[in-house]
């Protein structure tokens, strides 16, 4: 999967917004395509998720539309997390979880093909898509009435391995695919939980219409922090050209009783930040979520980027925590927020640091055009 | 989290506290009973950690109210608990301690050189000997006691958003130093501000008679981060008192004197920090000094006459001298060491 190095815009918060806005984007994308074909057992029913330990439901999942041949669906990808840590729940329990920044201009799209993998073979076009299948088996065994099997094609733009999500978009996008398929309409809750099972940990892109601090080994909710994120533009880049982090390869990060404690905290801020539309507020909690993470994974340039973000009156840092991309975020509200938004690309770049992305740039008065050409 | 419609058990009812607005930008922080939430937490984990088994005691030397707090956790979890006091242990509490089943051992004698404190940490140790399962929280020393406490900060930035400023009386550290440490992971400006009393050593005064209780401490407890403290104010028990008394006719907030003392302070912080918001820990209720604090006629018997509140803290330059009215030191998050060194280096210099 190549790597994009351009320039590109997307806006946070807004789901709906797509790459219509990424009017300085230098790079065509370069569109994967990838196939492989599923064979499942469908009359083992729910047993698998069972055998999870979920009961899914999905014998309840909606149907909207009569089982066809052939089913779409599509995720977008993600950039890296707000807040990543151990939090309670109501129960009193600790869940691991995560407070997800959407990357709506970016995404998979997979097409199942019911049927098509009869035979007992499964072929993989490219290399790395167990998870795709793991997630379309896992969603056929769910579903009451499945296929036998059948094809899933992903088309992508995600770049793999900076912690965009490229696996969870393209997971997402193949249940929804296989779900479309079977004319069910699964909630986000059952897309989570089944992402979660076919991925082992997932980032939440598939709860599009709220804010939600996500357990993201378990694929629940603990905590609707709000309908959406303020306006926000955040500046991203990659931390470490070349370097990729497999996600599931890097052990969980083991808190310790102070980070615990200041996880309750920034839980709360958080929350009020995204009620307050508080930009500023929000870009603190992102700040100590990845500078409590660099125990953990270490971006070498965390401190490069925070200074870049304290001179040119950013709100904070936010990072994928198990991923090499980071961001800088801005208030777009803030006057000169266009000339401080493209003096931080240009620093980002001369770094030696490529920008992924400039979430929100629309956001800006006279857009971002100008300034940066 | 979700509104709860009940408490899981009273304990949990007891900790955390009423925030309440005393002017503009200054709120009271009330407690019914603070060290609840260290107990608390330092008892669950020891649950969580198979450290309390059925047949373990817990032992504690304590003469204030984080013995009450252990106690109402023992009653609950069905465990003895045996509290070294010395005599200064009010007949109310000492009460209450036994109706809740805590044995409670009053010692007669002081130690040569850390008074009663040292007295009641040799007989722990010496109970801790005789008996096969103990587990002792150890509240001066556990850092488990300032980290519990992010509780409290989470409450605080959900009712307030942003603190500038912490007060709040001191005898271990834990709560007001664990308060502003969480606070500042995403406020780092916040202040914490100290109240100690004459006569402690907490912030370098020698060891005392003190007349005010319940904050201040004879020994140093090990786990007390002197790097948080921003600054530092030494009352005496005549302003406490008073200024307990402030707080309750003016703003009807009925609380113990500890709490006055952190009100006399916080609110002159107020007043000179207008822009910015201060919050004052107040530990726990007046009900304990019904008979002395909030009665007239002891007070002037105790000489603690008069009702006029002090405007202003004396500053001073040297943190090891006690005074005899309310004095205010610039500590300067700087560790014990440092300001002691610092101190001594200044009476070299004087002529």
């Amino acid at each position: 999967m190549g790597r994009d190095g351009g320039v590109t815009v997307l806006l946070a918060g807004d789901t709906s917004t797509n790459a219509m806005i990424i009017a300085h984007d230098v790079v065509p994308h370069r569109f994967a395509r990838h196939r492989c074909a599923v064979q499942a057992r469908p009359e083992q029913g729910n047993d698998v998720a069972q055998t999870h330990g979920l009961d899914l439901g999905w014998t309840k999942a909606r149907t909207v539309a009569p089982q066809r041949r052939m089913g779409v669906g599509e995720a977008h990808a993600h950039h890296g997390e707000l807040l990543q840590g151990v939090f309670y729940r109501d129960d009193g329990r600790r869940s691991r979880a995560l407070v997800t920044l959407a990357f709506p201009s970016r995404g998979s799209r997979a097409v199942f093909r019911a049927g098509a993998g009869e035979s007992g073979t499964v072929t993989v076009d490219g290399e790395g898509f167990a998870k795709v299948r793991r997630a379309a088996e896992l969603t056929l065994r769910a579903l009451p009435g499945a296929p036998a099997g059948g094809h899933v094609e992903i088309t992508s733009d995600v770049p793999r391995g900076l912690g965009l999500g490229s696996s969870t978009s393209d997971v997402t996008a193949t249940i929804r695919a296989v779900a479309d398929c079977l004319g069910a309409a699964p909630t986000a809750e059952q897309v989570a939980r089944l992402a979660t099972l076919a991925e082992g940990a997932c980032d939440s892109i598939m709860i599009e219409d709220r804010v939600v601090l996500f357990a993201h080994r378990e694929g629940t909710v603990l905590e609707t922090l709000g309908p959406r994120l303020p306006p926000m533009i955040v500046v991203g880049c990659d931390t470490d050209p070349g370097g990729a982090v497999d996600t599931l390869e890097h052990p969980p990060a083991r808190y310790n009783d102070w980070e615990i404690g200041a996880f309750l905290v920034l839980r709360t801020v958080l929350r009020r930040a995204i009620t307050a539309w508080d930009v500023p507020l929000l870009g603190k909690v992102a700040t100590v979520s990845a500078q409590i993470n660099q125990r953990f994974l270490p971006k070498p340039d965390l401190d490069f980027l925070l200074a870049v973000c304290r001179e040119e009156g950013g709100c904070g840092v936010q990072v994928a925590h198990s991923g090499t991309v980071a961001g800088v975020i801005f208030d777009p509200s803030r006057r000169g927020a266009v000339d401080a938004v493209a003096r931080c690309m240009r620093r980002i770049e001369d770094h030696g640091l490529p920008t992924t992305n400039v979430i929100g740039a629309d956001l800006l008065p006279e857009g971002l055009d100008a300034s940066v050409s | 989290m979700g509104t709860r419609a009940f408490y899981e058990d009273a304990t949990e009812a007891y900790q955390l506290p009423r925030v309440v607005r005393l002017a503009p930008n200054l709120f009271a922080v009330c407690f019914t009973l603070m060290k609840m939430i260290p107990a608390r937490y330092i008892l669950r984990r020891a649950l969580r950690e198979g450290l309390l088994a059925p047949g373990t005691i817990i032992v504690e030397t304590t003469s204030g109210t984080f013995g009450l707090a252990l106690a109402m956790q023992a009653a609950q979890l069905d465990r003895r608990l045996i509290l070294v006091s010395d005599p200064a242990i009010d007949d109310r509490l000492h009460r209450r301690l036994t109706d809740l089943g805590a044995v409670v051992e009053r010692l007669a004698q002081q130690a040569a050189v850390g008074g009663y404190q040292a007295a009641r940490l040799n007989r722990l140790a010496e109970i801790r000997r005789e008996l096969p399962a103990t587990f002792c929280p150890e509240q001066y020393s556990n850092p488990d006691n300032p980290r519990s406490y992010a509780v409290v900060a989470e409450l605080l930035v959900e009712a307030l958003g942003q603190v500038d400023c912490v007060v709040g009386p001191i005898g271990s550290g834990g709560s007001t130093g664990g308060t502003t440490t969480f606070l500042r992971s995403v406020s780092p400006d916040c202040r914490a501000i100290g109240v100690d009393t004459h006569f402690s050593v907490l912030f370098g005064h020698p060891d005392g008679q003190r007349g005010l209780r319940g904050l201040g401490n004879s020994l140093m407890p090990p786990s007390m981060d002197h790097r948080v403290f921003d600054s530092v104010h030494w009352c005496t028990a005549a302003e406490a008192y008073r200024a307990t008394r402030h707080l309750h006719r003016r703003h009807a907030l009925f609380m113990g004197p500890t709490s006055g003392a952190s009100y006399l302070v916080g609110r002159w912080w107020a007043q000179k920090q207008p822009g910015a918001l201060t919050v004052v820990l107040m530990p726990d209720e007046g009900y304990r000094y019904l008979d002395t604090v909030y009665d007239d006629e002891w007070l002037a018997a105790q000489g603690y006459g008069g009702t006029v509140l002090p405007d202003e803290p004396l500053t001073v330059s040297d943190p090891t001298r006690p005074g005899s009215r309310w004095t205010a030191y610039d500590w300067g998050k700087r560790s014990y060491t440092e300001v002691m060194a610092a101190a001594r280096d200044d009476l070299v210099e004087l002529p």
